[in-house]
């Protein structure tokens, strides 16, 4: 019996001796091997869509940077906000735009530039392996990762560089043109050493960009039904055109995409916003939902705009001047002023509202954000007709329809008179009206040369700065004004 | 069989050869010094190998000649000499050992401290057993040199940080390894990484803990290879004895309250400050004002603005928000029964406990239930089985990060002219969220069910040679249920849930060999062994909205999930190691050992590492020259040298890899880490050099020792520019130092019926980065990593005060200034300030080191006095040297420049008309004058704490024996008494630990406040009961 006992011992403790290398070889299962990634057009499909996630923004972990799903909107905004509308948050971040008095430690500054390029990344992947691609699928696949790349150069470049119109665009620090996939280590470095470009060369890339992708996609939203179409190409050439002051350009794509037909006015000038699906009006939307989203409690565009029961921070505080400015019966300019505490976005329908549910109640708001998981329109039919009249009007043509005409098409939409004749101005302040915090503000006062407050349009104050973090990685030349 | 006869035969011929003397028989009893029998004492002839062992009443009997000296030598007693002559009879009283002669728990053995090589130091559970705190770390804070522990808030149930000489990582853990009776146990934070870490040591009932070694140099430490730079802290529960059965029963209870409290505005004040901001917005001049027009400014504030609402026409309220924060019913209670005995060949412990920390703030508190079985069990003469079994429910009530308006602290941001309730409700319409609501409308609880389980057998295969094995369990699952009611901020409008839960299994075997012998002059002690330990973590999480109502708040009940996720993590380590002792002539010690590390965590270009480690020791006192001297009575010189590792934290750093980014229902990839095949450990060289003495008969002992820590290849996250896509990759790059000395003291100032005893630690680290993968400092909120600076150094504008022109803040520009910059007026000096150049202008003051979060020097000093039955000991910790930045000051002392948070009342000495000299800035709304982040808000945190008090009485011997019991005592003790410092916020032991926060930023982040909690006093009263 000892001896039986013995040896089971004995053997027990040989078996624990045993420790064996097998033990070692543990994969992940949370993330995939690089090298189990680009293998098949499947996951180029989907590298294409971590694109899309990225101009988003991502939700809660807080990488910040909500780019198209708020940022770009609310940095345009504050940068350009005079007497409208006013920051009441507590975040410096936004109040530092407000205030036009950035640093170069501006979280938000920062993390914005950081999804920019992560972004950039994405697409240059997907740009760089089409070779996985199916003939049949090549040059939606490319077509769209083009797109996306030039929507975040275009909003780089307006960002943080000086605008298009100071005549000196082929000297004016543009943005690092990233076109190239970072692969290993040594790629990232590589990227310090490529310096700032200029803007008219980091326009040149953006147009080569569009005009390549409006070629090669079709009308064909894709498999998400909300994908980047040839017509949401031409939506953003219009815009970049505009941007320059090409108006031909402009006019002819503006109305390339009303012209498709496939786009029209919604009733009522609220019915593009708080949709969980795209309305008619959308060329192009930030598709959300409640587990895929901009952010819910400290970023994104719902967060900052509205202040509803449980919903917003009502940050950003529009001024009665601003409302004031409606002619009466304009649906752009209602004010709802008798929301319950406990009232959600279903019950405004006007587009204005005065706050409820919380710190900053009593404020206005504006409607067009009220709830942090339904969609963010980025682009939208009513700034076609807005971009055709004003390109018309600078230059004297009539593409597709005579300014007043489109001009109309706006006003009777929101249910007020029609004009007989436009001048420059009533051109502007019809968009200023119906695309008010959609994010054009500061865009738009550059390209007309206007003043914000007391800044010229070229202030550096109106540039946001290289982020600090970028400054102290590698050698990047800071933008005048910041120190540098 | 054979053993057994041939030890029988020698034992025959020893008596043989003994009976050719003139022998006598000699017997007795051996107690202790309660009069117990000591089973298994050594009664040896001095200079022979004769001998024998007392039995279980603690009787022996040896054959003797009349010169022979009997040796009486039992581990934890202090070894006798006794000369036989005549006597037939010599009964003997062991009394417990010099501090010299304590057995040490080392890494898979036990070394009598006398001959250790490596440093070690050891506290044992008769230290701290009476402090009411519900966590180990805490309870040895202070007591040991070269530990600096610290407690990153006064929330009960959260991480705590233990740093064995200094910090030696930036991205991967500083914290020692833990092991608990010869398992690495889970010691890392298992919540979510946005609130406060939780602590797993919490879940081990330190009235089960016999013993806590730190093994701090590389010698001591090295045998657990590649998880040992951070220093190990050896946990060894108690184990019973073979003595009769002792029952324990220990109740203690008491009260808690907050060490202090910060001084804020009362309502008039607060009034009067931000009245006179909102006029100057207004670009009305306050020392001029009109009464109408500062009326009007309060009513701008009040119903203009809608900020503050009731500020012009609520004069009545004065809220005291600071309060409301703090729990009126905060205590300590604590119910410990165990029982522990056995014979020869069966012993047992049972321990039972309970404990019911209310913590100092509402809504936090924590509940521990532990049970303890541990057994040993000898089966026949050589072989041995034992085990432990520890089942504990820990739950916890825990409030929100410090960075939430939820969060009770943040309620001092309240205006104090806003009522707390109104009609018994929280008051919603507070300037900020007003955190009362969430005591009655949230909760957050976290439950653990923790099982720490061991096995082990141990078998002797020949003479001095044993194999032991043991298997070990570490089961941790923890589900952390939070639930924010529909009024509350984060749950309106209908209400919000997150289920979380973590399972983490952690599986060890080890086996090893160990041979001890004699040859002649020489002991020989060796170690060889095998481990195998993996780690499983599963984890899933779901977050959702909408509920029918408040009280049905399951996720099931749910309209909508906001957010899901899962993970299973897992790593291996594989290990061999080998531990050689040699001790020549009882003077000349040597160890040498090493451990082969193999792990998942490395990357495949280096999966196994080699950690060396070696010692040597010099019994000087043992040397003919200093035997018998008077005074010197011990005196050993040691030195080690070793290398030890440091495994990263990530599972996966070596792999570059894609993450899901799923767009709407699409699914979506992103490149997420860039690949790094050749990462590996960080590696640690340590060289110690120390001597233990002791003078007086060691009535004094201490030990002094000199060490240095050279890290080299630092996992580090270097900064990529982010246009490349990435924002860093994970490299073996980075090195630090850590320098320091260490001093112990021990001395029994008095002895006999008064004893007065006292311990002193001192130790003196010097931490420098000493190389980074890049000019860049590593940034992390106000703390850097820096090149030849300390870990976390504060790097911010310095505040140079106020200029008396105008009200200003100014900052020194700490640079030189530009020609344009002083034409401008940008640049200029204050009289006051000095000859240094200022500007108003933050922007245009340089980033400069101004602070340093890191002690120049920790330690603790203990006083112990006994007299017949009273008991009392007197513990002093202290940290001296170190800085906190109060990230939290910019919105509680920027005079009322910012938005209208309420102000400490420091900030009414504010600038208010020309010419005024003062620190504090002028009072504008929304100004921004001077709430920057600089040196203004960075304050020395030096302290020194009463830590631990405690005052006994147990009943004498002659009440005990008429009523039957063993031991009755009564007794007082309280923990965080009395602090002296200087830091003005709430405590200067704080280090919050943000949000989303990652090991780096843990690790970089120090000494932080960010209306962090301080610390809680408690005091208890409790009785002692042994039967």
């Amino acid at each position: 019996m000892k001896s039986i006992i013995n040896k089971a011992i004995a053997m027990t403790v040989v078996l624990l001796m045993v420790a064996c290398d097998g033990q070692l070889d543990v994969e992940p299962r949370q993330t995939l091997a690089s090298s189990s990634v680009l293998v098949n057009e499947e996951n180029l499909t989907s590298v294409l869509f971590g694109a899309y996630a990225g101009i988003k923004g991502t939700f809660g972990v807080g990488e910040g940077g909500e780019l198209l799903g708020g940022d770009a909107n609310i940095m345009s905004e504050m940068l350009g906000s005079t007497d409208n509308v006013s920051w009441g948050g507590s975040f410096s971040t936004y109040r530092e735009m407000a205030d036009k008095e950035l640093t170069v430690t501006n979280l938000v500054v920062a993390a914005n530039w950081i999804r920019g390029y992560d972004v950039i990344n994405s697409t240059n992947v997907v740009l760089a392996n089409l070779d996985l691609a199916s003939e049949d699928n090549r040059d939606a696949i490319e077509g769209q990762a083009r797109a996306l790349r030039a929507m975040v150069y275009f909003e780089l470049v307006r960002f943080w560089c000086q605008p298009w119109g100071t005549g000196s665009e082929s000297t004016d620090l543009g943005v690092p043109l990233v076109l190239t996939p970072t692969v290993t280590a040594a790629d990232a470095d590589a990227t310090a050493n490529l310096g700032r470009s200029t803007v008219s060369l980091v326009y040149t890339q953006i147009l080569d960009d569009l005009t390549i992708a409006k070629d090669l996609l079709s009308e064909d939203l894709g498999t998400n039904g909300t994908n980047i179409s040839t017509y949401t190409v031409s939506a953003i050439l219009s815009r970049v055109y505009l941007q320059r002051g090409e108006y031909a350009n402009a006019a002819n794509e503006a109305s390339r995409v009303i012209e498709s037909g496939l786009y029209s006015l919604n009733p009522n000038p609220l019915g593009s916003f708080n949709n969980a699906a795209n309305s008619a009006e959308e060329v192009f939307a930030i598709q959300q939902t409640s587990l895929s989203n901009a952010g819910t409690n400290n970023g994104g565009a719902t967060t900052f705009y509205a202040r509803l029961f449980g919903v917003g921070r009502g940050d950003i505080q529009v001024q009665q001047t601003f409302i004031d400015s409606f002619e009466p019966g304009d649906a752009r300019g209602g004010l709802q002023d008798d929301l319950s505490t406990t009232a959600t976005i279903g019950a405004v329908n006007e587009m204005y509202y005065v706050g409820v549910g919380g710190q900053n109640s009593g404020q206005i708001q504006c409607a067009k954000f009220g709830d942090p998981n339904l969609n963010i329109p980025v682009i939208r039919l009513a700034e076609m007709y807005l971009n055709r009249a004003e390109a018309n009007f600078e230059q004297g043509t009539t593409v597709g329809a005579s300014p007043v005409e489109d001009i109309n098409t706006i006003r009777s939409r929101a249910g007020i008179g029609n004009l007989t004749t436009v001048t420059q101005q009533d051109i502007r302040d019809e968009r200023m009206k119906e695309l008010a915090f959609e994010g054009f503000r500061i865009h738009d006062f550059k390209r007309w040369q206007l003043d914000v407050g007391s800044f010229t349009y070229d202030a550096n104050e109106l540039v946001l700065p290289i982020p600090e973090r970028e400054t102290e990685a590698f050698a990047i030349q800071q933008n005048p004004g910041y120190g540098q | 069989m054979l053993m057994k006869k041939l030890f029988f035969l020698m034992i025959v011929c020893l008596l043989a050869v003994a009976q050719a003397l003139a022998q006598s028989t000699v017997s007795g009893k051996v107690t202790d010094e309660s009069g117990e029998g000591l089973p298994g004492v050594n009664v040896l002839i001095k200079g022979t190998t004769n001998g024998a062992q007392t039995d279980l009443n603690g009787n022996y009997r040896l054959t003797v000649n009349s010169g022979d000296i009997l040796i009486f030598s039992y581990v934890g007693f202090q070894t006798q000499e006794i000369a036989a002559g005549n006597r037939t009879t010599i009964d003997i009283t062991m009394g417990g050992a010099t501090e010299l002669q304590e057995v040490v728990v080392t890494g898979y053995g036990v070394q009598i401290k006398q001959y250790l090589t490596g440093n070690i130091a050891s506290v044992s559970a008769e230290d701290i057993k009476d402090i009411p705190v519900s966590n180990v770390e805490s309870a040895i804070q202070g007591r040991t040199a070269g530990v600096f522990i610290e407690s990153s808030s006064g929330k009960v149930g959260e991480g705590i940080k233990v740093r064995v000489r200094g910090n030696s990582s930036i991205s991967a853990s500083n914290q020692p390894l833990y092991v608990v009776d010869g398992m690495i146990i889970t010691s890392e934070s298992q919540g979510i990484t946005n609130n406060q870490p939780t602590n797993p040591l919490a879940d081990i009932n330190f009235a089960d803990i016999e013993s806590v070694e730190v093994l701090k140099d590389a010698s001591a430490a090295a045998i657990y290879g590649s998880r040992a730079s951070n220093g190990v802290v050896l946990i060894t529960t108690k184990r019973g004895s073979s003595s009769r059965t002792a029952v324990n029963v220990r109740f203690q209870t008491g009260f808690s309250d907050p060490t202090n409290l910060i001084d804020w505005m009362n309502a008039d004040q607060y009034r009067e400050i931000y009245g006179e901001a909102t006029l100057r917005f207004q670009g009305i001049d306050p020392f001029t004002a009109t009464a109408d027009e500062r009326q009007a400014a309060l009513e701008l504030l009040d119903t203009g603005f809608g900020l503050v609402a009731g500020l012009s026409t609520d004069f009545e309220t004065d809220t005291d928000w600071q309060d409301l924060a703090f729990n009126d019913d905060a205590g300590f209670t604590q119910l410990d029964v165990s029982a522990s005995g056995g014979n020869q060949d069966s012993q047992f412990f049972i321990g039972l406990s309970g404990l019911d920390q209310e913590g100092i703030l509402i809504n936090n508190n924590l509940r521990r239930i532990s049970g303890r079985l541990n057994l040993d069990q000898k089966i026949g003469d050589k072989l041995s089985i034992g085990g432990g079994l520890n089942l504990v429910r820990t739950e916890i009530e825990r409030v929100s990060n410090d960075n939430a308006f939820a969060t009770p602290l943040q309620l001092v941001a309240l205006a104090p002219t806003q009522p707390a309730f109104v009609d018994g409700e929280p008051n919603p319409n507070t300037i900020y969220y007003n955190g009362l609501i969430e005591k009655e409308n949230a909760s957050a609880v976290t439950e653990i069910y923790r099982t720490f389980t061991n096995l082990h057998a141990e078998y002797q295969l020949i003479e001095g040679l044993k194999i032991r094995g043991e298997l070990g369990l570490d089961l941790l699952d923890q589900q952390e249920d939070t639930y924010q009611g529909r009024i509350t901020q984060d749950g309106a409008p209908g209400g919000q849930a997150q289920s979380r839960s973590v399972r983490v299994a952690n599986i060890q075997t080890t086996s090893y060999l160990d041979y001890a012998t004699n040859l002649g002059a020489l002991d020989v002690n060796a170690v060889l062994g095998t481990s195998l330990q993996t780690e499983k973590r599963n984890l899933t999480s779901i977050q959702a909205t909408g509920f029918p109502t408040d009280d049905l708040n399951t996720i099931a009940s749910a309209a909508e999930n906001i957010f899901q996720s899962s993970s299973e993590l897992e790593s291996a380590f594989v290990s061999y190691f080998l531990r050689g002792n040699l001790k020549f002539l009882d003077k000349y010690l040597l160890t040498i050992s090493g451990r082969i590390d193999g792990s998942s965590k490395f990357g495949e270009n280096n999966q196994y590492g080699f950690f060396p480690a070696a010692s040597a020791g010099w019994i000087i006192s043992d040397e003919s020259f200093l035997a018998g001297n008077a005074i010197l009575s011990f005196l050993k010189l040691r030195t080690s040298v070793g290398l030890t590792g440091n495994a990263p934290v990530a599972r996966f750093a070596h792999l570059g890899t894609f993450n899901g980014a799923n767009y709407t229902t699409t699914a979506g990839l992103r490149p997420w880490t860039l690949a790094s095949p050749d990462l590996k450990w960080e590696t640690t060289l340590q060289y110690d050099i120390g001597i233990d003495f002791a003078f007086l008969n060691d009535r004094v002992s201490g030990e002094i020792d000199y060490y240095k820590k050279n890290t080299s290849d630092l996992l580090l996250s270097r900064t990529l520019p982010a246009i490349s896509g990435f924002n860093s990759v994970f490299e073996n790059v980075g090195e630090m130092e850590n320098e320091g000395i260490e001093v112990v003291l021990n001395s029994n100032n008095l002895v006999g019926d008064f004893q007065w005893s006292t311990s002193f630690n001192i130790a003196f680290n010097d931490n420098t980065v000493t190389k980074l993968n890049s000019e860049a400092d590593i940034i992390s909120g106000r703390n850097r990593v820096r090149v030849g600076q300390p870990l976390g150094v504060f790097v911010e504008p310095e505040y140079a005060g106020v200029n008396p022109a105008n009200g200003d803040a100014l900052f020194f520009i700490n640079r030189e200034a530009t020609e344009a910059e002083i034409s401008s007026g940008d640049v200029f000096t204050v009289d006051h300030i000095g000859s240094r150049l200022v500007t108003a202008n933050y922007n245009l003051a340089e980033d400069v080191v101004i602070g340093d979060p890191n002690p120049d020097f920790v330690g603790g000093l203990t006083n112990s006095f006994s007299y017949k039955g009273i008991d009392l000991s007197i513990f002093f910790q202290f940290v001296y040297g170190n800085d906190v930045y109060n990230s939290g000051g910019r919105f509680q002392s920027n005079n009322a420049s910012g938005f209208v948070d309420n102000q400490t009342v420091d900030q009414l000495r504010r600038w208010r008309q020309p010419g005024d000299i003062t620190d504090v800035p002028r009072a504008e709304l929304v100004g921004a004058v001077g709430d920057d982040q600089s040196s203004r808000y960075l304050q020395d945190a030096s302290y020194l704490r009463l830590k631990t008090m405690t005052l006994g009485y147990s009943l004498p011997q002659n009440v005990l024996d008429k009523v039957s019991l063993r031991k009755v005592r009564v007794f007082l003790s309280g923990v965080n008494l009395l602090t002296f410092t200087d830091y003005n916020g709430w405590d200067p032991e704080v280090s919050t630990p943000g949000t989303n926060r990652s090991t780096t930023v843990s690790n970089i982040t120090q000494g932080t406040d960010f209306y962090t909690a301080p610390q809680g006093r408690t005091i208890t009263a409790g009785l002692e009961i042994g039967f």
